[in-house]
């Protein structure tokens, strides 16, 4: 153990105790000074309670001193800055010694601020669709060579201590969510269009409060990132209270993300508290197996977004039949809390939901018309109620999920497919370099089939 | 604007939400920033690099104190940046001497460094907060989560210096003896 362990542990202490040490007492000592000569003032009443050192921190900047809730932020600038409120003779400020920055007011002007915070800006799509015109994904689950796959996608599954663990998510888990190492594995992964079969070694990790029989961590050989693995075998957890206390789900698993009438919408983490509660009273509800047709109707969906369990999509669903049905783990799981339960944690839900949650996946549906190197060019006039106003994306390879249509060869002149991407920077709309996924599509012109 | 409005903000991809934190919370963000760091530019960066951590958290993150989940940010991007800054040369600012302090609570100085269960530590530490007297826990954590001065602690407790620091010295005493009983080294 080292100081700087403590001091990071530190770090992690409860909201409520910063919050009230940030409240803390102040002394009754006060100094009634004129805003015009605050800074000057202040470091010299102050240096000699606090240090000359200290007293750095209370000249004011000349600058800006006051965030000016009023900046406009223009749509190709997406830079903030803070005025300083001067135009008027302020009035006379009182400051109390010892007062915390957190208690400072736009006011008191006594520490400085930042003076610019830069956001990436994002071109807004305008032009108007062809409505009659939609799409449908064209893919089946394409086998890619192996160099065209990602390692996870290479080695997908492991055998540990006795049990068989298979890959959960392709992102990496964050390395301070990765617990101590367990040992060390072989794996293996087979090319089917050579046939032969690759080896790799890899570490075995705990993920921090999951139990490992049932979640782990792996680090391939060669490879920096961490990846979440699902245990395969069919080992249900005897109770609800089993599985929320085996997968640490109070902590792993926020109930901040609720599905219901096809939206998305957000609670707060002290609602997650509450709602964890209400599920803890049923920690006596016995497994039971997830039938393939529900007897009841859903009533409300928790989404699971964990990095721990490496999902941000799963469920955890309520049923008007008095049941929780979730695919949480590898195999679906059924929990009886009855109808009064389920109705009393729907209601908390939703009578406590914030904001819709806003989906940032956009998509450019064109035709390609060029196949660079690094990048994909495609034409979305089709797509556009006016031709003309079809422009030709560049669509950068920065994925290997794009990449991969490249260097394979799959993809031809002229295909019609879909590109997913989280926005395109203003500074030249047509360059897309979010791009994640690829897909190849068919279009459908009032339901009927066009084929390119 | 409430915290909650704030919030609203950020989950609604609004940049409005940046300044409007600038305006409620950035002083307090920068005395966290300075007081581990001692410099202005590279507080004020701290501060800016908390915004786009904070940006890019909710969501799906949704706090109900908005203080004191930035104050976190802060507080861990500065440290970070406090060790990458002085790697060769501690020895200065409030972060060493705190450094130095917390030493005292280490249970086994063996020449072996073994690797510490973070959550753990976490945990105990956590348990070992709420544990003490209120004024003992608030100059704890204005001293070591804060890193204000103890001439800060002092003057904003009214007490003197060497209370302050005898307060300090038993606390860390008994954060040792609890680090010890829990098995930690």
């Amino acid at each position: 153990m080292k100081p700087d362990d403590i001091l990071d542990a530190i770090g992690k202490v409860d909201d409520q105790y910063i919050e009230k040490a940030k409240t803390s007492k102040k002394s009754n000592k006060k100094i009634w000074i004129t805003a015009a000569s605050a800074a000057a003032c202040l470091c010299i009443a102050v240096a000699g309670i606090f240090g000359l050192r200290n007293a750095e921190l209370f000249k004011a900047d000349d600058t800006s001193t006051v965030a000016d809730p009023s900046t406009v932020i223009g749509t190709s600038a997406q830079t903030v800055t803070e005025s300083s409120d001067n135009t008027t003779a302020p009035p006379t400020v009182s400051e109390t010694v010892g007062n915390t920055a957190a208690e400072s007011t736009s006011k008191e002007a006594v520490t400085d601020q930042p003076t610019q915070i830069h956001l990436p800006s994002y071109w807004a799509d305008t032009r108007e669709r062809d409505k009659s015109k939609v799409v449908y994904s064209n893919m089946s689950a394409r086998e890619w060579p192996w160099n065209c796959k990602e390692v996870s996608e290479q080695f997908t599954f492991v055998e540990y201590n006795g049990r068989k663990y298979i890959i959960r998510s392709h992102s990496t888990l964050s390395k301070d969510k990765v617990g101590k190492k367990l040992g060390t594995a072989t794996m293996q992964g087979y090319d089917i269009y050579e046939d032969k079969t690759h080896s790799t070694t890899c570490e075995i990790y705990e993920i921090k409060g999951i139990d490992s029989s049932r979640f782990i961590a792996v680090k391939y050989q060669g490879y920096d990132g961490y990846y979440v693995f699902n245990m395969r075998d069919y080992d249900p957890p005897a109770t609800l209270g089993d599985l929320i206390s085996a997968l640490n789900l109070t902590e792993t698993f926020p109930l901040t993300t609720i599905y219901h009438n096809s939206k998305k919408y957000g609670l707060t983490e002290a609602d997650s508290e509450v709602l964890w509660s209400m599920f803890l009273k049923h920690s006596d509800a016995e497994t039971l197996e997830y039938e393939n047709i529900p007897s009841g109707n859903k009533k409300l969906t928790f989404v699971i977004v964990s990095e721990e369990l490496g999902t941000d999509n799963l469920s955890w669903a309520l049923y008007d039949d008095g049941y929780i049905r979730t695919n949480i783990d590898s195999y679906g799981y059924r929990y009886y809390i009855g109808e009064d339960a389920v109705n009393e944690i729907v209601k908390y839900a939703l009578g406590h939901k914030a904001g819709e949650i806003a989906d940032n996946t956009q998509y450019i549906i064109g035709n390609v018309t060029e196949i660079g190197d690094d990048y994909i060019k495609v034409n979305d006039s089709v797509m556009m109620k006016n031709p003309d106003d079809g422009i030709e994306f560049t669509v950068m390879a920065n994925d290997m999920r794009i990449k991969r249509y490249i260097i394979s060869g799959f993809l031809k002149k002229g295909q019609l497919v879909r590109i997913t991407h989280t926005g395109i920077l203003t500074g030249n709309h047509t360059v897309v370099e979010t791009a994640t996924m690829l897909e190849e599509v068919m279009l459908a012109e009032n339901d009927i089939m066009i084929y390119f | 604007m409430d915290d909650k409005q704030i919030v609203d903000l950020y989950w609604e991809r609004s940049e409005k939400a940046l300044t409007e934190t600038a305006a409620k919370y950035g002083g307090y963000c920068y005395s966290v920033a300075n007081s581990i760091l001692n410099n202005r530019a590279d507080a004020e960066e701290s501060v800016n690099d908390t915004y786009l951590d904070a940006w890019n958290s909710m969501p799906p993150h949704r706090p109900s104190v908005l203080a004191t989940f930035l104050g976190k940010i802060t507080r861990r991007i500065s440290v970070d940046k406090w060790r990458k800054s002085n790697a060769e040369k501690r020895g200065s600012g409030q972060v060493a001497v705190v450094l130095n302090e917390l030493e005292e609570c280490i249970p086994d100085k063996s020449n072996v460094e073994q690797t510490v269960e973070m959550q753990i530590l976490a945990d105990v530490i956590n348990s070992f907060v709420k544990g003490l007297p209120d004024k003992e826990q608030q100059v704890f954590l204005c001293r070591y989560w804060y890193m204000d001065s103890v001439e800060a602690i002092a003057a904003r407790f009214g007490f003197s210096v060497s209370k302050v620091k005898s307060m300090l010295y038993r606390t860390r005493q008994k954060l040792r003896a609890r680090l010890i009983k829990e098995g930690l080294k």
